[in-house]
């Protein structure tokens, strides 16, 4: 079975004719990936469609194996998807929300009261989320995040609006699930906290999806992924355009599967 | 039976009746205003929210302006009384009492105020409501009103924060899912139930006014019972489209989208209970048949909410047509009943494909309420 995420001829928009992502082949496999790219890229359309929010227009995403489309259940039981926007309904209380997910996964009501306890939201998990700040949104979320121990992890700028001891939390069990074995994906402008452990880079430039091996050496990963993060590095067939010019949207070529250069078929 | 009179003079009566002595259209014109006023207020507050309430306005001039501001929803009943007094005056040739006209307004001025969510709406909500109607009789009652509105200005307090419904429920997760749209929904449903409400009641008056056959009696009471479901379906569409847009983050959940539609199908289905309990008082084998055909009836409005999308019509102009087809079809040919139970797979599965297909993070301005998105993320 093939572990972690395979992306198979996937085109995506939010108008007829119009693709935000494109991608041809990708494969994200166990560890940590960092999914980079400018702002309006779109990496977090990418992200809610390897979440299963947002269903490609054309191709199959396939998660553990299993397509995403096919058995919605099965292919989601052990994802987490942290969005950048904490999406929780205003209907609930947190505490219900993060029941409802205990209950999803598969375990214990009791889980659901720790992760609000590891989050710090046990005394307001009885109030809507509108009633929050901002950083207590996110941190719900993380709640959500961190029951059931899920293989598979799409967190989405995951450090924003964090405090400290928060963001060291997160790490810490990020760390955790990456020893564990699990596909991790990291949507972020902030590399550095990430970089040690990344062991791939997914770029979006202008919709379309590129992967990456990192090198071993510390200095030249920084280097790879300062510059992917600023101008990501142009794919075969896209033709050398200028930092800020939007590359015509054509279907990208098979990459090669060497470190620094970049990868994507399964 | 009494005649329907012509529309003309229909029209001519009641605008008579408004402009007119008779307080009773008058009282139906304020309760109106009240209603209006107390639907619009939550959401007027959330849009003079956020920002807004960093600017320089004490609490009360804050409620105060709310209160005049909750005239704009209540403008077409302003317009209407405008042109039945002009009726009144240059076509119908017929007297207009200043002083109802001057009732009428201030009735609205105090609906409006009778609709600011405040932190004693227990107290504020019946003295506002109480001059709405005091103000309409005209005369006394005028200043009755506006005594009343005195009164509600010293006792009303600030604009209330909003309370979401939340922590309370202490169910199986299970239930949440429907419970999210009962709770958009809330006291919402009471509306949205009156026109199938008034379609059942014409029927019981038609069957006892009319000498009718047992078949044909059958037949109306059972075209008006699935019509009423078709209303009622249609009216709830409308509103969960409108205060529960598709939750995005939740489709990430391991929750297939045949579950999702399964919710909506229970969370449609249940606040219809009024409806059949009305049937079952009309006749039980009408009963019957809106209980075999109500899933298939919830399951083409589950289908239709997905499809909504941009449409200016919503999911009740698509509805309208597939559900009132198959109502009168059924209502017409009752054994179809069983053809309509026999599709609920097929429109299952058909409901689930457009939950699939939904472009759930797509704006959506048409159908957009912040109050009920997920993703507004500054609502409060």
């Amino acid at each position: 079975m093939n572990r972690g995420y395979v992306l198979s001829g996937v085109r995506f928009g939010y108008h007829r004719g119009a693709p935000i992502v494109a991608s041809d082949a990708l494969r994200i496999g166990p560890g940590l990936t960092l999914l980079l790219g400018p702002n309006g890229a779109g990496k977090s359309t990418l992200m809610k469609l390897l979440a299963g929010v947002e269903r490609p227009a054309e191709g199959t995403i396939t998660l553990d194996g299993i397509d995403l489309w096919r058995d919605e259940v099965g292919s989601r039981r052990r994802l987490a998807y942290v969005p950048e926007q904490p999406d929780l309904t205003p209907y609930a209380s947190v505490r219900e929300v993060i029941r409802l997910v205990a209950s999803l996964r598969a375990v214990p009501l009791a889980d659901a009261e720790a992760a609000l306890e590891r989050v710090g939201l046990s005394a307001v998990a009885g109030r809507s989320v509108r009633e929050l700040s901002m950083g207590q949104r996110r941190r719900a979320v993380l709640a959500a995040a961190f029951i059931g121990r899920p293989d598979t992890l799409l967190l989405d700028e995951p450090l924003e609006t964090l405090d400290r001891s928060m963001r060291e939390t997160l790490l810490e069990w990020l760390s955790d699930r990456i020893e564990a074995g699990a596909t991790v994906l990291v949507s972020t402008h902030e590399i550095e906290p990430f970089l040690a452990q990344a062991a791939e880079i997914v770029t979006v430039v202008s919709g379309a999806v590129r992967s990456m091996t990192l090198p071993a050496d510390p200095e030249a990963r920084r280097r790879l992924t300062e510059e992917a993060s600023r101008h990501p590095p142009t794919p075969p067939g896209l033709g050398g355009e200028a930092p800020g010019t939007t590359p015509p949207r054509r279907r990208p070529s098979a990459p090669s599967a060497s470190p620094g250069e970049p990868t994507g078929a399964p | 039976m009494v005649p329907i009179p012509s529309i003309p003079l229909f029209l001519r009566a009641n605008i008579l009746r408004l402009v007119g002595a008779d307080p009773a259209l008058a009282l139906g014109f304020a309760v109106l205003g009240l209603t209006l006023a107390a639907q619009a207020g939550p959401t007027l507050r959330l849009g003079l929210g956020g920002w807004l309430r960093s600017l320089p306005v004490g609490a009360r001039r804050y409620r105060r302006a709310m209160a005049v501001a909750l005239l704009v929803p209540l403008t077409p009943l302003l317009v209407l009384m405008v042109a039945a007094a002009a009726a009144a005056i240059f076509r119908y040739d017929a007297p207009v009492d200043p002083l109802r006209i001057l009732g009428l307004v201030c009735s609205l001025a105090l609906a409006g105020a009778a609709g600011v969510p405040v932190v004693r709406p227990w107290i504020a909500r019946p003295i506002a409501a109480a001059g709405s109607l005091a103000a309409v009789t005209g005369g006394g009652g005028i200043l009755a009103g506006l005594l009343l509105g005195i009164i509600w200005d010293r006792v009303a307090g600030p604009v209330a924060v909003p309370r979401h419904q939340a922590g309370g429920w202490r169910q199986s997760p299970r239930w949440l899912r429907p419970m999210i749209a009962w709770r958009a929904l809330g006291a919402r449903v009471v509306t949205v139930s009156i026109a199938p409400l008034g379609v059942c009641g014409a029927a019981f008056l038609y069957r006892i006014n009319n000498r009718l056959t047992t078949e044909a009696a059958g037949g109306v009471t059972r075209t008006a019972v699935l019509i009423a479901l078709v209303l009622t379906f249609a009216g709830l569409a409308d509103l969960l489209i409108m205060r529960r847009p598709p939750w995005p983050w939740a489709r990430s959940l391991p929750v297939g989208s045949r579950n999702r539609v399964l919710d909506d199908v229970i969370a449609l289905a249940v606040p219809a209970a009024p409806t059949l309990l009305v049937a079952l008082g009309l006749d039980w084998k009408a009963l019957l048949v809106g209980v075999v055909t109500l899933p298939a009836l919830a399951l083409l409005a589950a289908g239709a909410m997905r499809r909504a999308g941009g449409r200016l019509s919503r999911a009740s102009g698509e509805y309208l047509v597939t559900g009132s087809s198959l109502a009168l079809a059924v209502a017409w040919r009752p054994g179809l009943t069983l053809v309509a139970l026999g599709s609920v797979p097929l429109l299952w599965w058909h409901a689930a494909r457009a939950d699939r297909r939904l472009v759930v993070t797509q704006w959506q301005s048409l159908h957009h309420q912040a109050g009920g998105d997920s993703l507004a993320g500054e609502a409060r």
